[in-house]
């Protein structure tokens, strides 16, 4: 029996290609709901959970028919997998602004600074773990969309 | 000049901060966090100003609101915040990141020298004791040339002690507040005390005067005055220099009090030190009461007697050694003692 291979390289590169954008913003989405007050940031929140209940296979539904190259569908596993990473990230990241953040701003470093030298270091284990949900909820639902 | 002005739903405070350590004393929850917090800009008041080194870093008036990293104050907060993952060298390389290499580690090393945590180097925060842990902040904190100190209480056990103190003073002369728990390390090592009550200031100045000559009720009780009795003035007489003041269940002789009126209603206070302690047998003087023990309890240095009537006296073991055997007891308030609000 021979197997078929290039479905499931197209699913894993999708998926790590999504991951990898939903990190980058997610993280910058979860670092910004952890450490600033401002005026959306309900609103963000609850759109991210919209987002998260909403299967994968609906976003690419409604973005992507009738037919798409791989690369539009990397973008909508992006916007899939944004809410796991960004709201996994924000309450390790906020316990941590709590805890560290406040005197590393005192002793006069930017938020870009913060975030690389101490909340990434310091979190990086459920910012790991939530990446990895988002990676799988990707591949999971890459499989149907690519099926369909 | 350095001065915060601070005005929200549960601060309301004017507090000048010359250079030197100021003490900021108060029970808990009497609003010293939310003050620290307030001045290093970590919460925004709703009115006032805050100076620091003649920079308005707030004014609410013209909606002035520095971002904490551009206020220089160093801040060490009432929790750890040591960065756990790196040792107690590289954290304060952290703080002196606008330095060349050189010059930073050159810095790092004399401040841990100074700060007597040359053997610390290269352990991490995790490996020191919670009061060398606060040693290390201090110093990380005064690395970076701070304009103000602000450091929040940590408790009896890992809080400031004499030593740390003293360390900060040769260090850094700007202004420190330091919110101190313990009255006795406000008065060996503080050259200010803020005392604070529900938001608000009810003593400032130089230690000895907020403690000896406290202005209110309140500032009384923190300044740690136990005995406070409501009282009536009763008579006044300024020719011999004295007053006589009822309280509920006797009546005191004090100094004449300028500035108060025949009939006017006051507090009349008295530290459990200044009381003496006498037997019942013997005969009654000038501001002698006739108390019931109520209880005895131990102290490092001396035993507390407390009485019915809300009267407290601390004693030597020795002086209460000679006493212990007396059938009945007496207090005595003596006039020059006697504080009056």
């Amino acid at each position: 029996m021979t197997f078929h291979w290039p479905p499931v390289w197209l699913s894993l590169q999708v998926a790590g290609l999504a991951t990898a954008g939903a990190l980058v913003l997610g993280l910058w989405l979860g670092y910004s709901l952890a450490t600033r007050e401002f005026r959306a940031r309900k609103a963000a929140m609850g759109l991210l959970a919209l987002l998260f209940a909403t299967p994968v296979v609906i976003l690419a539904w409604v973005f992507l028919r009738p037919v798409f190259p791989w690369q539009a569908g990397v973008l909508v596993g992006t916007i899939a997998a944004l809410p796991p990473v960004a709201l996994g990230a924000r309450r390790p990241l906020q316990d941590l602004d709590r805890e560290y953040g406040g005197a590393a701003r005192s002793l006069g470093s930017s938020e870009w600074r913060i975030f690389w030298r101490v909340m990434l270091p310091l979190g990086w284990r459920p910012i790991l773990a939530a990446a990895a949900i988002a990676f799988v909820r990707v591949w999971m639902e890459w499989s149907i969309v690519a099926a369909l | 000049m350095t001065h915060a002005q601070i005005g929200s739903k549960i601060l309301d405070i004017d507090l000048p901060l010359p250079n030197g350590i100021t003490a900021l004393h108060g029970r808990p929850g009497a609003g010293k966090t939310a003050t620290l917090h307030s001045i290093a800009g970590f919460v925004r008041p709703e009115r006032g100003r805050i100076l620091i080194d003649d920079a308005i870093v707030f004014d609410a008036g013209s909606r002035v609101n520095l971002a904490p990293r551009l206020r220089r104050c160093g801040w060490v907060g009432s929790r750890d915040a040591l960065f756990p993952h790196l040792t107690i060298r590289q954290n304060l390389l952290f703080a002196a990141g606008r330095w060349a290499r050189l010059e930073r580690t050159k810095r790092a090393a004399e401040m841990l020298e100074r700060f007597e945590l040359a053997d610390a180097l290269e352990m991490r925060p995790r490996e020191l004791a919670p009061a060398r842990r606060l040693r290390a902040e201090v110093a990380r904190a005064l690395l970076t040339e701070p304009k103000l100190l602000l450091v929040d209480d940590r408790g009896a056990e890992h809080g400031a002690t004499e030593g740390l103190l003293r360390i900060v003073r040769d260090t850094f002369d700007g202004p420190v507040l330091w919110a101190i728990g313990s009255l006795d390390l406000c008065y060996s090592s503080a050259d200010r005390l803020a005392l604070m009550e529900g938001g608000r200031l009810v003593g400032c100045g130089p230690v000895r005067e907020v403690m000896e000559r406290p202005e209110s009720i309140e500032a009384a009780r923190l300044a740690g005055i136990s005995n406070l009795f409501p009282a009536t003035i009763a008579a006044l007489d300024p020719g011999r220099n004295q007053s006589r003041l009822e309280c509920a269940d006797f009546v005191l002789s004090g100094p004449y009090l300028k500035g108060h009126f025949k009939g006017d209603r006051v507090w009349v206070g008295i530290r459990a030190e200044d009381v003496r302690v006498h037997a019942a047998e013997i005969e009654p003087e000038i501001n002698f009461v006739s108390v019931q023990l109520l209880r005895l309890t131990e102290r490092p240095r001396s035993l507390r007697m407390e009485f019915a009537g809300s009267i407290a006296a601390e004693v030597s073991r020795e002086q209460y050694a000679r006493q212990k055997d007396n059938k009945g007891w007496q207090v005595e308030f003596p006039p020059a003692a006697l504080r009056v609000f």
